[in-house]
């Protein structure tokens, strides 16, 4: 590998990390919360806790899908949080982005 | 009778939207493609989830948790209610920004660009179509199963006629007929999937009371399915990459093409994992009470009835003639909302990626539609014909052409993401996917084989894992594309000039 190169990958890294939930397109402020609580919704996943657990709630519903079914809803949550504190597209700028109708070089065409 | 006059009424209905939206049409590709560029919030979430939601989330998913009980939702759900959104968020918002400042119809154009190479293009395209056959076969086998469990008719003649509808459909309103289409399906699907959880629980439960009715529904189970004690956890851990497979279906980059503005990716972003919730998991709790059926058991240990035709078979015995054909019209519903966009997407790619860009005068865009409606009727009568003979269920066959999305991931990601992705490092990431996948999928019997491994690994970890080693590596070694093109993608402001 070419001197550096190493070096060139963690560069081309961090940005990754850094861009999207830290606003690549517009001028919102870098916020590393959101990253952090998608990882802990990852790793939730992951219940082995409740792995053999065949306990009823109310009688009918299985412990391991109630979980399941509640991190669905957190998950809601979460987007909702992300969408409103880390909203990676300048608003003003996405507006003047979006073409207006027909006017791409196909619909110019007509 | 009944449920097919039903049945018959809901696929004139759709014939209708079709016909509806062509009232609308503006002659261009443009229009008939990206519904020029016209998709507001609510249309934009109700079409993106209703192509996620296919066969495979009902009728796989019912299937599966008679087999494997509650895990499935962990599995295959939850884990699309946290990973869907981040694709949305991750790769479409940026795919929706340059394909606008670019004006890209398909992911090929854009990986064309980006990379400065047409080989990318002819790589990926037998790919992207090898890897999108089994996912239409999916929605054949499906609809022709539910059909045939809930009227008699013989699966092979519902295929047909669902295949027929929405090729009919998509080729009228195109695009917006689509988007049209897929918002009235995923309404139909979602309201009549929970009319038909009550009405199963009832009927599956026997109880007067609907509690009642779930505590008996649950109480016949055996308890190893209300856990996931028969679950690996390596097999668990390995699924977490399936739903990442959204971020390169090429007919949801098409979708999010379509968004008016960046704002209408907020609502899908915050609703799907409601949405997921909402289909999954019922279809999870019928598939594990299934289970405690000894008639269902019977009938599937006798093979008279495939796992995947066990929701059609439960419709059909516990509601009545006219909400069994109410309820086959919801489950054909998440069936067609899926395929019809796989049509339009593939057609889109044939023309444009393979016949030819960006068609100078009405006639040449008049040819253009015309030569994508070839080519899709082509596609659908090769996956109509291996529907036929295929040994594969829906669960199994889904998980395959997921795996093969799944792995071709980390170019996605790379090609937005990172500068140093080079072409040579991206054909070499996608000769070793389709590679693999051609032998692991060979080896595994045509996905007849559940348990398939290689080297102790599931395939999608395989896949993802070779090549997202081999794009790294290819392109730490080879030219990146020019100054000019990087800055593009990389350095050009919000704003077009």
């Amino acid at each position: 590998l070419r001197l550096g190169v190493l070096a060139e990958l963690c560069g081309d890294a961090a940005q990754f990390v850094a861009s999207p939930m830290l606003s690549r397109f517009g001028t919102t402020p870098m916020k590393p919360v959101p990253w952090l609580i998608l990882l802990v919704l990852v790793a939730a996943h992951h219940d082995f806790w409740f792995w053999n657990d065949s306990t009823l709630l109310g009688g009918w519903l299985p412990i391991g899908l109630g979980y399941h079914i509640a991190l669905s809803i957190v998950a809601a949550v979460f987007w909702l949080f992300t969408v409103k504190t880390a909203w990676p597209v300048d608003d003003e700028a996405a507006s003047a982005e979006a073409l207006p109708e027909g006017s791409t070089e196909e619909g110019s065409a007509t | 009778m009944t449920p097919l006059i039903i049945i018959g009424i809901y696929l004139a209905i759709l014939l209708v939207l079709g016909v509806s939206s062509n009232r609308l049409f503006k002659g261009t590709s443009v229009d008939y493609l990206l519904a020029s560029h016209s998709i507001g919030p609510f249309l934009l979430l109700m079409s993106l989830f209703g192509t996620t939601m296919t066969a495979f989330s009902l009728i796989g998913s019912t299937g599966y948790s008679f087999v494997h009980g509650i895990g499935v939702y962990g599995l295959m759900a939850s884990s699309s209610a946290i990973l869907h959104p981040l694709c949305f968020y991750l790769i479409g918002l940026k795919v929706w920004s340059l394909g606008n400042r670019y004006g890209y119809t398909t992911q090929i154009e854009f990986f064309e660009d980006r990379l400065e190479s047409r080989r990318i293009g002819w790589l990926l395209f037998p790919v992207a179509v090898g890897l999108i056959v089994p996912y239409v076969l999916i929605g054949i086998l499906g609809g022709g199963g539910t059909i045939e469990a809930v009227t008699g008719i013989p699966a092979k003649y519902g295929s047909l006629i669902i295949c027929g509808v929405v090729l009919t459909y998509v080729f009228l309103g195109g695009m917006r007929g689509t988007a049209w289409a897929n918002a009235f399906q995923t309404c139909v699907f979602m309201a009549l999937g929970v009319i038909t959880f009550f009405v199963l629980v009832k009927g599956m439960g026997g109880e007067d009371g609907f509690v009642a009715s779930l505590k008996a529904a649950t109480a016949s189970v055996d308890e190893s399915k209300l856990s996931r004690v028969n679950m690996p956890h390596s097999k668990y851990f390995a699924y977490l990459l399936i739903p990442l497979s959204i971020g390169m279906f090429p007919h949801i980059f098409q979708h999010w093409l379509t968004a008016r503005n960046a704002d209408a990716f907020k609502l899908p972003i915050v609703a799907h994992p409601l949405f997921v919730l909402i289909v999954w998991a019922p279809c999870v709790l019928i598939g594990t009470w299934a289970a405690g059926d000894s008639q269902i058991v019977e009938m599937v240990a006798n093979k008279e009835l495939k796992s995947s035709a066990i929701l059609g078979e439960l419709v059909n015995r516990h509601s009545g003639e006219i909400l069994a054909g109410l309820l086959t019209a919801g489950i054909l519903a998440a069936i067609m909302s899926s395929l019809d966009s796989q049509f339009l997407c593939l057609g889109t790619m044939f023309t444009r990626d393979i016949l030819g860009r960006r068609a100078s005068d009405e006639g040449d865009d008049k040819n253009t539609v015309l030569a994508a409606r070839g080519f899709v009727i082509g596609v659908v009568a090769v996956c109509y014909g291996l529907s036929l003979v295929v040994p594969a269920g829906v669960f199994a066959l889904g998980i395959w052409c997921f795996s093969g999305f799944s792995a071709l991931f980390p170019l996605i990601v790379a090609a937005l993401y990172w500068r140093g992705l080079t072409k040579i490092g991206a054909c070499s990431g996608v000769l070793v996917m389709a590679g693999l996948w051609g032998f692991m999928f060979y080896d595994s019997g045509f996905g007849a084989d559940p348990k398939y491994s290689l080297l102790g690994m599931h395939q999608v970890i395989v896949l993802t894992g070779a090549t997202t080693l081999v794009i790294i590596v290819v392109s730490l070694l080879t030219e990146k594309p020019s100054e000019k093109t990087l800055s593009r993608f990389f350095n050009e402001p919000a704003n077009p000039k």
